[in-house]
């Protein structure tokens, strides 16, 4: 939000405490919350969240994604919007990103370093070729919808009776 | 991703990527064209990323969502993790008994799904979050609300990575890949989560609120990319692939084309999963010993039951689900002793509290609590089979706890004492 300086008839109301409805809402959104985190930090949970396996998995994971993945994404985005003919962009676009978020959520399985001989019901599919699959029918739907947007350009539009 | 085309409400800079909403002064009302006191954050940035797409509408529709998806996430994991450690004030039922089923399976599945939509509330508001480090923007800090919401949006941004990823990881049993354990750091991880959540909420109000509100504006010229529909759409599909690519796990019906999943509710011995095995547990040896007794401690007299004896008391039948904290659940025919009967063999009555004892030692899982309602219920078994069979011993032979909705890790397995005492 800006300043009210200069705006006609509102100079008296800079320093004036907001007494609405919805200012009340969030005053009780922000104590809420910090009392949340307040809760965690220096309740009940203050000598699990300060363990150095935590705080490096924390670091780790937020750095993997804020610098690795997400510019990787981006990227990846500039690529297509360089490459692909603007007829199939949005869909190919739409299903990169489709693509990028069910390897990811997948990922773990696919590697399987969660499987335990003791448990065979644990992690118990081929998940290597179960993302395949789903891949597969996620860029089958992509290519139908791609002929059908080409289908539609090349049939001429009749004329309006 | 960039280079994506689509609308902008208003030209230039996006009105809710300008200076901050306080929470003390009358300034959140609409912007009348008054000059700027702050500068505008970086226009060499926003111009590293050209997307149109990025909006405060669109940021705020994904939010939306979003905090509705971590709300759902947040009161599930609540229920879930009272459940397992009540405090003196919570109560949980014993019916219907595919309560704790369906809440937790609401709490992975939701959790999965908010996924994408967390990965394209990033990608719309990261030219912003590059501008969060810099010593210059610190600077800059006019009121403590503008701190507040500054650090609330970094802490909220961890906080989201680090439950979404430590959940994908928990669930796939990669543990190691965490290094510490993952049920209490989840637990307060979840708390920091949606306090900063709440913070955010409270201090950006005004701006969802303007933009989910404003007229949208024809585009000045057609879209070369995904628009802001077109990126909302492939955001849901995607979530709706990915629920239905897991959520098998404990939907049975769709657990043939749910690939993704990392339990099938069919598999197992006796055809149902199991979360530990007798060998993991190292009872292999002891809970196949043929002096086995279960002891049973009242407040009237002790006794020991042998199989035998356990097999010639009055046996009940009942079909219950194994709720796993981990998301899956598969139902299943159990047959055993009822619990009250045993309670009430040895002095206890409907008020009694149970703590069931496992053969397996040195587990945080090796005994637990059964409060009057689970205890007291008819369907509360000492199971000595499963589907009209015994045991399997990775299914908890000689007998194992199975009472209705309760978590899988309170269904107590390779039972070897029952303590029965006062609820008190």
């Amino acid at each position: 939000m800006t300043s009210l300086k200069g705006v006609k008839g509102m100079k008296g109301l800079k320093n004036k405490p907001d007494m609405s409805g919805t200012a009340w809402a969030r005053r009780g959104f922000v104590l809420a919350g910090l009392a949340m985190i307040g809760f965690a930090l220096f309740g009940g949970g203050a000598a699990e969240l300060s363990t150095s396996p935590y705080l490096k998995f924390v670091v780790e994971v937020t750095l993997g994604v804020l610098v690795l993945v997400l510019p990787l994404s981006l990227a990846v985005g500039w690529l297509i919007g360089k490459v692909v003919p603007v007829l199939a962009r949005p869909i190919v676009q739409g299903t990169c990103l489709a693509t990028a978020l069910i390897v990811m959520i997948a990922l773990p399985s696919v590697l399987g370093f969660g499987r335990d001989a003791t448990l065979p019901s644990a992690l118990p599919r081929n998940y290597a070729t179960g993302l395949w699959t789903v891949l597969a029918v996620v860029w089958a739907g992509a290519a139908t919808l791609i002929v059908v947007r080409i289908v539609r350009r090349r049939t001429p539009k009749e004329p309006t009776k | 991703m960039i280079g994506v085309s689509g609308r902008r409400d208003v030209a230039g800079v996006p009105p809710g990527w300008r200076g901050k909403p306080s929470l003390f002064r009358k300034t959140d009302l609409p912007d009348f064209g008054a000059p700027r006191t702050t500068p505008l954050p970086s226009l060499a940035l926003m111009k590293a990323f050209p997307s149109t797409l990025r909006s405060p509408r669109l940021t705020s529709q994904l939010g939306v969502w979003l905090g509705a998806m971590f709300g759902v996430c947040f009161l599930t994991g609540f229920l879930s993790h009272e459940i397992q450690h009540p405090a003196s004030w919570f109560w949980w039922p014993a019916t219907p008994v595919w309560l704790y089923r369906v809440t937790q399976g609401v709490h992975v599945a939701t959790g999965l799904a908010s996924i994408p939509l967390l990965a394209a509330k990033l990608w719309s508001v990261f030219p912003r979050l590059l501008n969060l480090p810099t010593v210059k923007k610190w600077t800059r800090v006019k009121d403590w609300a503008q701190l507040i919401e500054r650090i609330s949006v970094l802490v909220l941004v961890a906080a989201a990575i680090v439950q979404v990823t430590s959940g994908v990881l928990n669930i796939a049993r990669w543990y190691s890949a965490m290094g510490f354990f993952f049920t209490d750091l989840h637990y307060w991880t979840a708390w920091i989560a949606v306090g900063a959540l709440l913070v955010h909420v409270g201090v950006k109000l005004p701006v969802v609120r303007r933009a989910l509100s404003a007229p949208v504006r024809p585009l000045r010229k057609p879209p070369t990319g995904l628009t802001r529909r077109g990126l909302l759409g492939a955001v849901a599909a995607t979530s709706a692939v990915v629920t239905v690519a897991t959520v098998g796990e404990t939907l049975r019906p769709l657990a043939g084309v749910s690939v993704l999943a990392d339990r099938d509710p069919r598999v197992g011995p006796q055809g149902l999963p199991v979360n530990a095995s007798a060998t993991e547990a190292g009872v292999r040896t002891v809970a196949a010993d043929p002096d086995w007794r279960l002891e049973v401690v009242g407040p009237a007299r002790t006794v020991q039951l042998s199989m035998a004896e356990l097999a010639a008391m009055k046996q009940t039948t009942a079909t219950l689900p194994i709720s796993c904290v981990e998301g899956w659940s598969s139902a299943a025919s159990w047959t055993g002793v009822p619990l009250r009967d045993l309670v009430k063999m040895v002095g206890g009555d409907n008020g009694s509290q149970v703590t069931v004892v496992s053969l397996q030692q040195g587990s945080r899982y090796a005994s637990s609590v059964v409060d009057p309602p689970h205890a007291h219920h008819p369907h509360t078994l000492i199971a000595l089979r499963l589907r009209g069979e015994p045991l399997h011993i990775d299914h908890g032979y000689p007998c194992r706890l199975i009472a209705p909705d309760r978590p899988g890790v309170l269904q107590t397995k390779w039972l070897g004492r029952l303590v029965v005492g006062s609820a008190a």
